[in-house]
């Protein structure tokens, strides 16, 4: 099988091109087959006799004129006239027509022809040998006239040059057109697979598919547009019904906060309250997660050291150890509030396994720049690396945080917020203990300033 | 100028209008308020708030977003086409939306739901001393001002730099700063700062006012080190020296 692989084209734009040039080839060369084969046939029996006296007469015609002509430009003339049918050379080393043998060929029955209808002695070239085919005749001044027994330097060579030529045309023109396939059949084949695979992805583009192209093509990309739109308003009735849950329960959570502030035992009173916060905390945080990418924050040039430093300030405002350390001023055009979003997930779920985070800012190639959050907890295990993104997922037991985690959003909306920004973010384990995120942003383009809106 | 940030001699610091349809949190909210010295008054829509606000003379309205019938915002412009009464509003939970566009449809300040009864205590306080303190058309709905090449946007709570960057603060920071833009050239004792913003009323842990000055220096001086914006005063706080005008 992998034989056969190695010379089967693996794209579609390949196998259709493979085909069409084997197919081409295949026609060619059956029709020229055929096209040879009757033209032998032509030059045996009764066809070939006529042939011959056709041949005669216009050879013998020509001859004549060139015998009456009286001038070289005459002569010339009519030599142009002949279409290069017949050539003028010298009478050396001509000799009688002796007819071929074993067998006589057209060439001798032309010969033939012309002394027996005609009155014209056909010379044939004796030294050098050679030249089989072709028929001298004398005009006097020791010149003769040379004609090709066949017309046009004989069929099969006509038919070989042109068969050629005509093959190279065809299979020059076949790759053009290949070209044309891979455009117009599989380009939309490939924006299929494209939109099929970036669906849902952050930042993906939800336009829907074209549905130009051959009938089947369309069909399916009207099939993939069809289910994405599907798709999508189920995921926003999902989201509609979550975020009317998360609008509904706040006027009751509101009612059991304020009852709580009431309740006389302290302790009694400060546990049901940080509940309640818990409980407000999560709802913000479903209703971050399903809310993102629904209101877009236009990109704006952002101070981002003092977004870090109001992020950390926030942190230590409540009494986390978390500190900023890099620039003090870079401005970067991207999404300050959704960065904010993301840098304060990680700081957060950093102050939840470590004592101390640490902030800070690099720039990297073509405006680029990491965040990078460490924190002094244990690190995580390289079989979770990859999961903790996930949304809703929560850690290891070992981990279990006493009511301190949330739904387990914060790493995913950070990482949808980073892939916004078409950037990437990686977790790294510290030595000797303590895990380190990195996020990489790539500036946006601005959409408009934002100032210009704010002073009209 | 900051006499009125004393208690005033009836005892009363002011009376609210609360427009909030649920029963329960109205009635828990008015007895918070008057415990901490307020007179309260309650609606539950729109129609019944044009009535209480015919009626009787209200300093403060704290208003909801979702109210059956007319909604919140809708309200909120609403008055505030016909006045310069403060309002508060009650947002949803994690919408910046909501705050954002209560803000622009001239709201004063916002409290999310749920609220910490705390912090809604301390936000109307420093709403109704600003109301106060500045008179109700300075002190309210402040346009957008400029100080040394930065602008600063009241409503929008932001700050763009003389290069157009837009640099965060907290609101802290925010309230610290817009203070100080608005008092430039007269000196400010930390006490006074603390009067004229929230306070850090809303983190367990207060901040001293050099903490949030401090900050700010990091954030908007050319050099924190050698402040020529903020400038320190012996004895006495602080002076903001830049030339504030209204953009």
């Amino acid at each position: 099988m992998s034989a056969r692989r190695r010379f089967v084209p693996g794209t579609i734009a390949g196998q259709i091109m493979g085909l069409l040039i084997i197919a081409v080839l295949l026609g060619v060369g059956l029709a020229s087959a055929v096209l040879l084969y009757l033209i032998d046939r032509e030059q045996t029996g009764t066809d070939r006799e006529i042939s011959a006296t056709v041949r005669a007469a216009h050879i013998a015609a020509i001859t004549r004129e060139v015998q009456g002509a009286n001038s070289k430009g005459q002569l010339s003339n009519l030599l142009r006239d002949a279409h290069v049918d017949a050539g003028l050379v010298s009478a050396e080393g001509l000799g009688s027509w002796t007819p071929s043998t074993p067998t006589p060929r057209f060439v001798d029955a032309v010969a033939a022809n012309l002394r027996e209808d005609w009155g014209l002695e056909p010379l044939r070239r004796v030294s050098p040998p050679g030249d089989a085919d072709s028929i001298f005749l004398e005009v006097g001044d020791q010149r003769a006239l040379r004609f090709e027994a066949f017309r046009h330097g004989g069929l099969h060579n006509f038919l070989l040059v042109q068969t050629i030529g005509a093959l190279a045309i065809i299979t020059l023109s076949i790759l053009f057109l290949s070209i044309y396939a891979v455009r117009w059949i599989v380009s939309p084949l490939s924006s299929i697979a494209s939109a099929a695979r970036s669906f849902g992805r952050a930042g993906a583009d939800e336009d829907e598919l074209g549905v130009d192209g051959p009938r089947e093509i369309a069909e399916t990309a009207q099939a993939l547009n069809d289910m994405r739109r599907r798709v999508r308003t189920l995921v926003n009735e999902r989201t509609q019904m979550l975020v009317a849950i998360g609008h509904d329960l706040r006027t009751p959570l509101t009612r059991l906060r304020l009852r709580a502030e009431r309740v006389r035992d302290e302790p009694l009173r400060a546990a049901m309250l940080q509940d309640i916060v818990r409980v407000g905390e999560m709802l913000a945080e479903t209703l971050a997660y399903v809310r993102q990418g629904n209101h877009q924050e236009q990109p704006s040039l952002t101070d981002l050291p003092s977004l870090l430093e109001t992020i950390a300030a926030q942190f230590s405002d409540v009494g986390e150890k978390v500190a900023y350390g890099g620039p003090e001023r870079l401005a970067f055009a991207g999404r300050a509030q959704a960065i904010g979003r993301a840098v304060t997930n990680v700081v957060e779920n950093g102050t939840k396994f470590g004592s101390c985070v640490d902030i800070s800012l690099r720039t990297l190639d073509h405006g680029a720049v990491e965040i990078q959050v460490d924190d002094d907890g244990p690190g995580i295990s390289p079989a979770l690396l990859g999961r903790v993104f996930e949304p809703f997922f929560k850690g290891d037991s070992a981990r279990s945080l006493e009511g301190r985690g949330g739904f387990g959003l914060g790493l995913a909306i950070a990482r949808d917020i980073v892939e916004r920004h078409g950037g990437a973010i990686a977790l790294v384990n510290r030595e000797p203990h303590g895990l380190s995120v990195r996020m990489t942003f790539k500036p946006l383009p601005l959409m408009q300033v934002w100032e210009a809106a704010s002073a009209a | 100028m900051f006499s009125a940030m004393s208690p005033p001699p009836n005892g009363n610091f002011g009376h609210i209008l609360i427009v909030e349809d649920d029963a329960t949190i109205h009635l828990m909210l008015s007895e918070t308020l008057r415990e901490n010295g307020f007179s309260v008054s309650t609606a539950t829509s729109g129609v019944e708030m044009d009535r209480a606000l015919r009626r009787e003379d209200v300093d403060l309205v704290v208003l909801d977003v979702m109210l059956p019938g007319e909604d919140g915002f809708s309200i909120c412009s609403r008055l505030r086409a016909t006045s310069n009464l403060p309002i508060l509003m009650l947002t949803a939970l994690g919408e910046d939306f909501d705050r954002i566009v209560g803000l622009e449809i001239g709201a004063d300040d916002y409290v999310t739901k749920p609220f910490n009864s705390r912090e809604l205590v301390a936000r109307i306080r420093a709403l109704l001393r600003r109301t106060r303190a500045f008179g109700a058309k300075a002190g309210r709905r402040l346009g957008p001002l400029r100080f040394a090449g930065w602008r600063i946007f009241p409503a929008e709570r932001r700050l763009l730099s003389p290069e157009g960057v837009r640099v965060t603060t907290t609101s802290a920071e925010f309230d610290v700063l817009l203070a100080l833009c608005q008092h430039s050239g007269e000196v400010l004792s930390r006490e006074q700062l603390l009067e004229l913003t929230h306070g850090g009323a809303a983190g367990p842990i207060e901040r001293s006012i050099d903490v949030h000055i401090s900050r700010i220096r990091q954030k908007i001086e050319p050099d924190p080190r050698d402040p020529t914006l903020i400038m320190t005063v012996r004895l006495g706080g602080y002076i903001f020296t830049p030339e504030v005008e209204a953009l």
